[in-house]
């Protein structure tokens, strides 16, 4: 499984009219001022007595890795108040200068983000030499993993699923208990907001951009004059729909340079079944189809715009009251079903023995964290100061 | 902003935006009177940005922009909004740092009016630095802060106030995103300007180091490692040049940089490295320098021969690692420690 760290979104700056083109259910104008509602959820849900302390966390078990393979996910209860979460463990010592800045940079724009599609942190903080980072619990885990290991998804998902699901990438949507579909992943934000100015266009590269090329637009990875702009996250729309109806990224096990070469040259990215004696086309609706087209095409300036691909009718079911949309995207994930947490809480309180595993999961438990590997030192005198 | 409602001039927005931070002020939040307040600034501060930045497609309106400016000035603004920061809502906190950098950008011909305003206004950067105080509003005070001091007069202001060493609290909180913020800030304030900064380390030498010291043995892993890091940088910038020869005539210095060669986490090790490098390749050693080095010259090769020997791709690493152990070898009794000269890309 590739790593967690997979890029989200270029172009998204820190302001609430582009969170907005991320939102599921929320009507796109300009400036549009979010639910003050949903605000208020988000921020209880922040100001939620979460303690700086490690030791008021206890473990379940790890049910994952990410962020380059340093990353240990940990299932775990906050015990003063007895919730389930989820902690991401990073070892901060395997990480570089500029690694260990990016972690930094995802804790701050995960404050300075608060949307109900968002999954930003509820806390964090250093112990030893690693970075705890508290998290809700997404109960249906991210839909790559629903794709790898759940076996009626290992095709991709079917349509309806995908509508309400879309947003940039599989890897990076996590569906909650609840139906909720939030985004995550958010180290590689860009703000277009600079020093008091909003930026026109982006340049540069970034760091996971190896990583992520089957994501990317081509004019991203064409590092012109031109720049890139919001656009460019209307693609990676696009390939994710196109991930989510597969299981694959288009592209995706090609070596680098090919795509590369493929995407400058505005090769569009095909349908591709994992398991080839399934027809791709049967499943989805040329509208799907359309809609996809639209969203990967070479040109940035043929993309729809966040309002337009919303107001197609191939999206407007999402639009619909959010309540019926997760409770029908709970049944259309049917036959899996939402990580248990109950047999999970409260732990024994008797014996001291570890709770048993979620039946929903057989992910590999591995409770205790790994010692971050240090080279044991050559000199054992003392110096002589 | 809705297309077609009525679109209020400058001088009405800022108006009504004071009057309802005076109600925030003096209602504090909790009351109905308070609620709204925090409501209609919100969508003011939208309206006020939207003017400033441009919205969707449309360019900014350069004049709108040029009289909102004034009216802020008029009215004190920059003080007020920031002063009532904790109270507005998540949004509208975001848009207030915003608002305020766009300002503080503005020019005219050569002179920036926002920051001379500010500058007869200090307080509002003291504000900005205790801002690190609350959780709800340290990030945007953070935005803001940086902003302003990368104005230099804006940057002397808090270096040469007390409020500076408030920094060496923020950066080892145990929130780790305000930490890493105000970190961020912090190396800001010690590195951005140049000339500045060297006067400063060298007027304010020991207050700032016997502080500092406190960060490199701090219990916080990631405050010791970046300020570690940021040491050796302070130590190697040539416009530090007077700080950086005081730094390593101290022995004590010495001493605590030997040690952190030897900690258990490898960064620290090697950001130890690159401090300790500017101790030995200084070819105007002090006595006490040169006997620790002495004493532990056996020691020191041997240790340096085996240091960090899979970092066969860090080529300038590697050189300096031999330079080191070049001059250690060649060191002798009463030779002032005199040896070597040029310090391969030490000094770089």
């Amino acid at each position: 499984m590739s790593s967690c760290c997979q890029r989200l979104s270029q172009v998204v700056p820190l302001d609430q009219s582009s969170i907005a083109t991320m939102a599921t259910d929320q009507p796109i104008t300009f400036s549009v001022s979010l639910d003050q509602s949903h605000h208020q959820m988000i921020m209880d849900e922040r100001a939620d007595g979460f303690t700086s302390n490690h030791e008021d966390y206890e473990f379940f078990q790890s049910i994952g890795i990410g962020c380059y393979g340093i990353a240990n996910i940990q299932l775990s209860r906050h015990k003063p108040t007895n919730r389930i979460i989820v902690v991401r463990q990073f070892d901060l010592e395997s990480l570089d200068t500029d690694k260990l800045e990016e972690v930094q940079n995802e804790m701050k724009y995960s404050s300075l983000l608060s949307h109900p599609n968002i999954l930003s942190y509820h806390c964090s903080f250093v112990s030893d030499t690693l970075l705890w980072a508290i998290q809700p619990l997404m109960h249906y885990g991210s839909c790559a993993d629903l794709m790898h290991s759940a076996q009626s998804f290992c095709n991709g998902f079917r349509e309806n699923v995908i509508v309400l699901v879309i947003y940039v990438r599989a890897k990076h949507f996590r569906i909650h208990e609840g139906g909720r579909v939030k985004l995550s992943g958010i180290r590689n934000l860009t703000s277009t907001m600079d020093s008091g100015a909003r930026k026109r266009a982006l340049h540069g590269h970034f760091q996971s951009t190896g990583d992520n090329i089957c994501w990317l637009a081509p004019e991203v990875l064409a590092q012109d004059l031109f720049g890139y702009t919001y656009k460019s996250d209307i693609y990676s729309i696009g390939i994710a729909a196109l991930e989510l109806a597969t299981g694959e990224a288009p592209f995706a096990g090609l070596p680098l340079t090919e795509i590369m070469m493929l995407k400058l040259r505005g090769h569009p990215p095909m349908l591709m079944r994992r398991h080839e004696n399934v027809d791709p086309i049967q499943d989805y609706s040329k509208t799907f189809f359309k809609v996809v087209d639209m969203c990967v095409d070479p040109n940035p300036l043929k993309r729809p715009n966040t309002t337009k691909l919303l107001s197609l009718s191939f999206l407007k079911s999402s639009r619909k009251k959010s309540s019926v949309i997760h409770s029908s995207l709970k049944d259309l994930l049917l036959p899996v079903v939402p990580l248990n947490t109950e047999s999970l809480s409260p732990p024994a309180p008797l014996h001291d023995q570890p709770p048993p595993p979620p039946p929903s999961n057989n992910t590999a438990v591995a409770s205790t964290p790994v010692d971050p590997p240090f080279r044991a030192l050559t000199l054992d005198e003392p110096w002589l100061i | 902003m809705p297309l077609f409602a009525k679109v209020k001039n400058p001088l009405e927005l800022v108006k009504s935006l004071r009057d309802y931070l005076l109600v925030l002020e003096q209602h504090g939040s909790g009351s109905k009177k308070a609620e709204k307040a925090v409501e209609e600034s919100s969508k003011i501060l939208q309206q006020i940005k939207s003017i400033l930045y441009g919205s969707g497609d449309h360019e900014p309106q350069t004049e709108l922009a040029a009289q909102l400016a004034q009216e802020f000035y008029n009215f004190d603004m920059p003080f007020h909004i920031i002063k009532n920061l904790a109270n507005l809502d998540f949004e509208a906190k975001k848009d207030v740092a915003q608002i305020f950098n766009n300002i503080l950008r503005r020019q005219i011909g050569v002179r920036s009016p926002t920051v001379e305003y500010i500058c007869t206004k200090s307080d509002i950067l003291f504000m900005l630095v205790r801002g690190y105080d609350n959780p709800d509003i340290a990030l945007n005070c953070g935005v803001m802060l940086r902003e302003c001091i990368k104005h230099e007069l804006l940057a002397k202001i808090v270096l040469e106030s007390e409020s500076f060493y408030s920094f060496y609290t923020y950066v080892e909180l145990s929130t780790f995103d305000i930490a890493s913020d105000a970190f961020s800030t912090f190396k800001e304030l010690l590195t951005r300007h140049k000339v500045l900064c060297a006067q400063f380390l060298e007027g304010s030498y020991d207050k700032v180091f016997d502080k500092y010291h406190v960060l490199l043995n701090s219990e916080n892993y990631v405050t010791r490692r970046q300020s570690l890091k940021l040491l050796g940088e302070l130590l190697l910038d040539r416009h530090n040049y007077t700080v950086m020869t005081r730094y390593i005539s101290n022995p004590e210095n010495l001493k605590m940089i030997m040690n952190m060669l030897r900690d258990k986490s490898r960064n620290i090790q090697f950001e130890a490295f690159h401090v300790f490098k500017v101790f030995v390749a200084n070819p105007n050693k002090a006595k006490p320098i040169q006997d620790i080095l002495l004493k532990n010259q056996e020691r020191l090769v041997d240790f340096l021969m085996k240091f960090h020997n899979d970092r066969t791709e860090d080529e300038q690493f590697n050189d300096e690692k031999q330079f080191l152990i070049k001059q250690i070898k060649e060191m002798s009794e009463g030779d002032g420690g005199k040896v070597g000269g040029a310090v391969g890309g030490a000094t770089s």
